[in-house]
């Protein structure tokens, strides 16, 4: 599970890919009036086994993208692949097989189970639907409700008897049912209650050794992601910004956005309070993006460059990418890189 | 800081009664907020923090929430015993709120010119020409680019940041001594939310109010907060200066909460320190001490009694027995 | 509880299963001897007639016994017809969405628009007075609020993560309406259902009033509110003891239905 890996197969591979929704007006024929560039040419890919963080604010397109994952929404350009596959055509049983490969975990307990079904009719859903006989799927539930810790009798209950914590972990037995490679997590613990938090993350850890489950982690608090996940991808607007290793990246953060995402991580000790990236400004509308950098409206190194051309995303390092103009090697910007950094940092 | 207290709550107890019984969410709190700091009051969802609020500004939710007992007193008055006319003269003036949710906090159908006016007009009952300078000059302070314009605006053009902004220059407009922020920054994104929490800082810097600042993050206590009282199950447990919390946690559920939120610091990944088991229920609280359950250092008579307040060091208290062996 | 309305909703269905046990005349049988007699306990009145008779001197207590048969009968059909007709098309229209669900509400819209009184009408002229004109006219009636109501139920459920996880899980569009979405509208259903019960009788009593209903002499509840109101003065009680009864089930079926909401709510039914 260690980023060390990467002589391994990607279990799955985001490939350029877009989401632009077209909004318009109009009762009979509705005009368009404009596109969201919600997400907008991005690329990763995740290994089995591993943690992949997904780090953003709102409207950083990071919701849209585990959508696309997980073939809830179709992509308007560039493809997503499992074990190889294209995902977004497919059809009838190669569907049904794909549905029991990628399951999810969201952020809501209090929204993410039927009300009106027991709790271990909710987690033998996916087999249900595989067509597995009763007998097969009462004993797995109940090891499922094992694996996350509860107990077999729950499996009669009703959501409305749990607490959230529970709840999550109901949702999360669910998403393990049919033994899926890769499982997205889309805020899975920050509707939880701090002391609730850590057992999840643990549970979530220790399956992942048990399974060798794959995790797309979308988080906007950079601590969990850096607990968590084995490499970060930062977005903004709709773009990647920077993707690392996490501890490569916690050690060493390039991009402005994702110096100023640390600073604002309220960090668990007073004393070690440091120089810090306060933002000026309001997130800019995804659907009039600033041009060149999406960022340069609020970012404290913009240079006049920055407005007109979109930096690409480039390696700084073995599997460091940034997509900044300071960072380019060998290029005409004035400012070196190792110059910028030490200005963002405030050093 | 001058150590006068603006605002000393003693003893506060405010009940649920439902059919199904009595929930104890606020059940003997007492805390003291000094003039110009900030206090954190820090617990989980359902400790009673945001109930000890409402109950010193005695807005408490209709449908069988009472104050039963205990002193909220305000410059030395109690203002538990005042009547509901001179309760709306103290809100607003003396002390004011910011909720947690800016969607809910604003008329959605005035235009935050007109809200914040109202605010203004009830203090200073100028004219129309001053009302409507002071409510600009409100948005400045508040740091609200172009606030001429953004004056006539309604609150769904706004996003989310910038309304909880408005929100928090109604609250201020009025000079108050003492703000409660509940949760002022939970639904704001993280860039935002530190915006906004220097702005508060600014804003309590310029007009020496004190802030009970009401959260369940502890990164935000480190960034705010002069001293934090930490709640459990409707009790205040342990209360210190923020360093001296963080650094030497005393109350076992301090200890474990501080353990068990990630680090930004050394090595990615391990494991973390949790707290096995829930809260107890308010409605049936055992009789000793409420952690009792959940804790690791658990001794017999903690589960029968509820243990006494100790002084750890200085300002530094905690309820739990152990620290009243040593 | 509530025991009052629920007695005599018990009480109306027993009348109508066991009328011809309970019924002390023949509803139809005409004695114009005994024609327009007062409830017994008014001057003129018989204990052989406790309610009275009307003009043709039928028994008005075994008419109302045979009309709770009418007009339950009615209530049920139609609100099974054009109930389920509206639930059906709520939760196609509000889970689908896209161009079914604007051809759907567009016809919706269409139904609130349209004279119900005066296509019932027609429908009796063409198709014959009867049961089932009856029941077609008022479900025709019924559907369009059903469906509207639904629909935006099954609008506020899709938003919930459960419905998109379903999907994850790989059930299939008919599997998620009948699995997810239909058991999760059914608590509004039933409340609609008790709540238009009373729209049912009253407009089966319009509709028989009008003459486009079940034909006489067959008892119904209106239309023996019809045949009293010629002589509303002289004797009132032909059409105000029926009048009455409407009253009592629609106020009770109400009354039920808000506690059923309340009841069928399973976070209320915790506390």
């Amino acid at each position: 599970m260690s980023p060390g890996q990467a002589s391994a197969e990607p279990l799955l591979r985001v490939d350029n890919v877009s989401k632009y929704y077209a909004f318009g007006k109009g009762v009979l024929v509705a005009r368009r009036l404009g596109q969201i560039k919600a997400v907008d040419g991005i690329s990763f890919s995740i290994r089995p086994g591993e943690t992949v963080g997904l780090v953003g604010e709102s409207g950083c397109g990071k919701t849209t993208t585990s959508r696309l994952i997980l073939n809830l929404e179709t992509p308007t350009a560039g493809e997503v692949r499992l074990e190889g596959q294209p995902i977004h055509n497919l059809k009838g049983e190669a569907l049904t097989a794909f549905r029991g490969k990628v399951q999810a975990v969201f952020q809501d307990p209090w929204s993410s189970l039927n009300p009106r079904m027991t709790v271990g009719r909710t987690i033998a859903e996916s087999l249900i639907v595989a067509g597995w006989e009763r007998p097969r799927i009462a004993a797995r539930v109940a090891e499922l409700l094992d694996q996350v810790r509860l107990e077999a009798a729950h499996a009669q209950l009703y959501p409305h008897e749990f607490s959230g914590g529970q709840r999550q972990r109901i949702a999360l037995a669910a998403a393990l049912a049919s033994r899926p490679g890769l499982i997205v997590l889309d805020e899975p613990i920050s509707a939880l209650d701090v002391s609730i938090r850590a057992q999840m993350m643990n549970l979530l850890k220790d399956i992942q050794t048990h399974d060798n489950v794959a995790y797309l982690l979308v988080a906007h608090d950079l601590a969990t992601v850096r607990h968590m996940a084995d490499q970060t991808v930062v977005m903004y607007l709709g773009k990647v910004v920077e993707h690392a290793p996490t501890q490569t990246l916690f050690d060493d953060v390039r991009h402005p956005y994702t110096q100023a995402l640390f600073s604002a991580v309220l960090l668990a000790r007073p004393g070690q309070l440091k120089e810090e990236v306060v933002l000026t400004g309001e997130i800019p509308s995804p659907l009039s993006p600033p041009s060149g950098c999406r960022f340069h409206t609020r970012c404290p190194l913009a240079m006049p460059r920055c407005a007109n051309a979109e930096p690409p995303l480039r390696e700084v390092s073995p599997g460091h990418r940034v997509a900044c103009h300071l960072y380019e090697i060998g290029g005409d910007s004035a400012v070196s890189a190792a110059g910028a950094r030490s200005v963002a940092t405030g050093g | 800081m001058s150590n006068e207290n603006v605002l000393e709550v003693r003893d506060l107890v405010t009940y649920f009664f439902l059919r199904r019984g009595v929930v104890k969410a606020v059940d003997g709190v007492s805390f003291d907020l000094k003039r110009g700091e900030v206090l954190g009051l820090v617990g989980e969802s359902g400790c009673g923090k945001s109930l000890t609020a409402l109950s010193i500004m005695r807005l408490l939710p209709k449908g069988g929430a009472r104050t039963l007992r205990g002193a909220v007193r305000l410059g030395g008055e109690n203002i538990l015993t005042r009547s509901p006319r001179q309760m709306r003269e103290i809100r607003g003036r003396r002390i004011s709120m910011i909720l947690q949710d800016p969607q809910t906090s604003l008329n959605p159908v005035f235009s935050v010119g007109e809200q914040l006016r109202e605010a203004i007009f009830r203090r200073t009952r100028g004219s129309k020409a001053e009302v409507m300078r002071e409510a600009v000059e409100a948005l400045r302070r508040v740091e609200i680019a172009a606030p001429d314009q953004r004056i006539g605006q309604f609150p769904h053009q706004m996003s989310g940041g910038m309304k909880q902004r408005v929100v928090g220059a109604i609250a201020v407009c009025g000079q108050p001594e003492v703000l409660i922020a509940d949760e002022p920054t939970t639904a704001l994104d993280v860039t935002i939310q530190l915006q906004y929490l220097k702005l508060l800082k600014r804003l309590q810097a310029e007009t020496g109010m004190a802030i009970l600042f009401i959260t369940h993050d502890f990164g935000v206590v480190a960034r705010m907060c002069d001293r934090v009282a930490v709640m459990y199950a409707g009790r205040i447990v342990e209360c210190g200066p923020v360093v001296q919390i963080f650094e030497h946690p005393s109350h076992p559920y301090t200890q474990a909460l501080i353990a068990s939120v990630p680090r930004m610091s050394g090595t990615v990944g391990g494991r973390l320190a949790t707290i096995d088991g829930q809260p107890p229920s308010l409605l049936d609280l055992p009789a000793g001490c409420r952690f009792a359950a959940r804790c690791a250092h658990v001794q017999a008579r903690c589960r029968d009694t509820y243990p006494p307040t100790v002084t750890v060091a200085g300002e530094h208290t905690a309820d739990c027995w152990r620290l009243g062996a040593q | 509880m509530p025991w009052l309305s629920i007695l005599v909703i018990a009480s109306m269905l027993c009348m109508a299963i066991l009328a011809p046990l309970l019924a002390p005349h023949s509803p139809i049988d005409q004695t114009l001897r005994d024609k327009l007699l007062p409830p017994f306990w008014f001057e003129g009145g018989t204990s052989k007639y406790i309610l009275g008779t009307d003009a043709f001197g039928r028994d008005i207590l075994s008419r109302l016994i045979y009309g709770a048969r009418v007009s339950l009968i009615v209530a049920g059909l139609a609100l099974t017809v054009g109930g389920g007709l509206g639930l059906l098309i709520g939760i196609l229209a509000g889970y689908r969405g896209g161009i079914v669900e604007t051809i759907l509400m567009r016809l919706v819209d269409a139904a609130f628009t349209f004279p119900a009184i005066l296509f019932a009408l027609l429908l009796a002229v063409t198709m014959g007075q009867g049961l089932g004109t009856l029941v077609i006219a008022i479900s025709l009636l019924l559907w369009a609020p059903f469906a509207r109501i639904i629909r935006g139920e099954v609008l506020a459920l899709k938003q919930r993560d459960f419905v998109a996880l379903a999907k994850v899980r790989g059930c299939s569009e008919v599997r998620i309406m009948l699995t997810h979405i239909l058991p999760n509208v059914l608590n509004t259903f039933m409340v609609l259902v008790t709540l238009n019960i009373g729209v049912v009788i009253i407009a089966e009593a319009a509709l028989s009033f009008l003459g486009a209903g079940i034909p006489p002499p067959t008892p119904t509840w209106g239309l023996m509110v019809s045949e009293g109101r010629g002589r509303i003065a002289e004797a009132w009680w032909v059409s105000l003891i029926p009048g009455l009864a409407i009253t009592a089930l629609v106020l009770s079926v109400n009354l039920f239905g808000d506690w059923l909401r309340d009841r069928l709510d399973p976070r209320l039914r915790q506390q």
